[in-house]
């Protein structure tokens, strides 16, 4: 019987462990994530995962389609960033690419935030691009001044460079154009929050302020 | 084949080599414990990351950033998932041991090995590359650190186990 014993505990973890595993992923006592409704539920998905700002299950979710290159881009992005002081507990942003043809530029502004996120500082260079955004766009070579700002964040450059070119990149960029195109939008920036457009423009602290707010009122 | 005791014992009436594989037990039936322990820790992980849901950190703000990093996975498969595996191979081999099946010293030694190699990785991703640390993530480096302690010990009374004498 002691001869194989060692086998039935190893068994009996193994049981264990499995049952455990199987109820925890089936435990639902986390509220879920907010379901997109109206317009973008009919949406393809985007690039998977996406770049999440805040906590995932956030009960607002807002998602914003941009072009690192658009001004009215730019003008948002401190705004955003106010909004997500504001509501650190309530709120995440999710950045999709929306790349606009006229702008030269932006697939490669586009390209560098991808590179950057595959060394997991997309964050980072999302709010460098915008911060920096007439340096780089002003450069005779942008793809060296992209690759100047990698060089300030730390990253590897190596890397950095030949991830831009990357298929990953590429293929999380047409994902984010996919669903661009599926949802039939026209311009950037183009704001959600839970799912709602928000059409009025442009977009002030207040006009957020009034719409996570509303998004909050909703779920009480 | 049976292992005989020297004909030395020591003032408590235990040969030394009966000590020793008291001493090796005992440091195996630990090991089992931390390996639980780990395991735990790592389905906990896989699941959330499996389910799509946030990890409760209490320490570390940016656990997120570790978590929903490009690291986190080896294509669908979360690398925390690769940790209960690990884990639930060091409770096998340790209770083994622990019951007197010699053959998985060497076993449990070489993937204590790995597993620390892979925790040393993993630490440096979290310092250097991510700026950012997981509590989870923390805690599973802190056993694996204990288990190639054990590891480590039980490797070198190994090598100085005195020769057996098969009857």
């Amino acid at each position: 019987m002691k001869r194989y014993l060692p086998y039935a505990i190893i068994l009996a973890v193994f049981l264990i462990a499995t049952g455990a595993g199987i109820e925890l992923y089936q435990n639902h006592d986390q509220p879920p994530a907010p379901v997109p409704k109206g317009k973008l539920a009919f949406g393809k998905p985007g690039a998977e995962p996406p770049h999440i700002r805040g906590r995932a299950k956030a009960p607002v979710a807002l998602e914003e389609f941009g072009d690192f290159q658009c001004l009215p881009c730019s003008l948002l992005f401190p705004v955003l960033k106010q909004a997500e002081a504001d509501y650190s507990e309530v709120l995440s942003v999710t950045f999709r690419h929306y790349p606009l043809n006229q702008h030269t530029h932006a697939i490669d502004a586009a390209r560098a935030a991808e590179a950057a996120g595959l060394q997991g500082h997309f964050w980072e260079m999302h709010d460098s691009l915008y911060e920096s955004r007439l340096v780089w766009l002003n450069a005779a070579d942008t793809r060296a001044a992209l690759t100047s700002l990698a060089a300030k964040l730390g990253l590897d450059i190596d890397r950095f460079q030949k991830d831009m070119d990357n298929e990953e990149v590429t293929r999380r960029l047409a994902a984010d154009m996919e669903r661009v195109t599926s949802l039939e939008l026209d311009r950037t920036p183009s704001v959600f929050i839970n799912g709602d457009p928000i059409t009025v423009r442009p977009i002030t602290i207040e006009i957020l302020h009034a719409a996570i707010d509303a998004a909050r009122g909703k779920q009480k | 084949m049976k292992e005989a005791d020297p004909p030395f014992a020591n003032p408590n009436g235990q040969s030394p080599i009966t000590r020793r594989r008291r001493i090796e037990s005992c440091l195996y039936i630990l090991a089992a414990f931390i390996a639980l322990l780990g395991l735990s820790d790592s389905i906990y992980l896989t699941v959330q990351h499996l389910a799509g849901r946030d990890v409760d950190c209490i320490a570390f703000a940016a656990c997120e950033t570790v978590l929903t990093s490009s690291y986190a996975a080896i294509g669908k498969i979360p690398v925390a998932a690769f940790g209960a595996l690990a884990y639930f191979g060091v409770f096998s081999l340790a209770t083994l041991a622990a019951f007197g099946r010699e053959w998985t010293r060497r076993l449990f030694i070489c993937l204590v090995g790995v597993m620390m190699g892979a925790t040393c990785w993993l630490l440096y991703l979290q310092a250097f590359v991510l700026h950012a640390f997981c509590d989870f993530c923390l805690l599973s480096a802190a056993l694996t650190t204990i288990l190639a302690a054990i590891g480590l010990v039980i490797f070198f009374t190994g090598k100085n186990r005195p020769a057996v004498i098969h009857s």
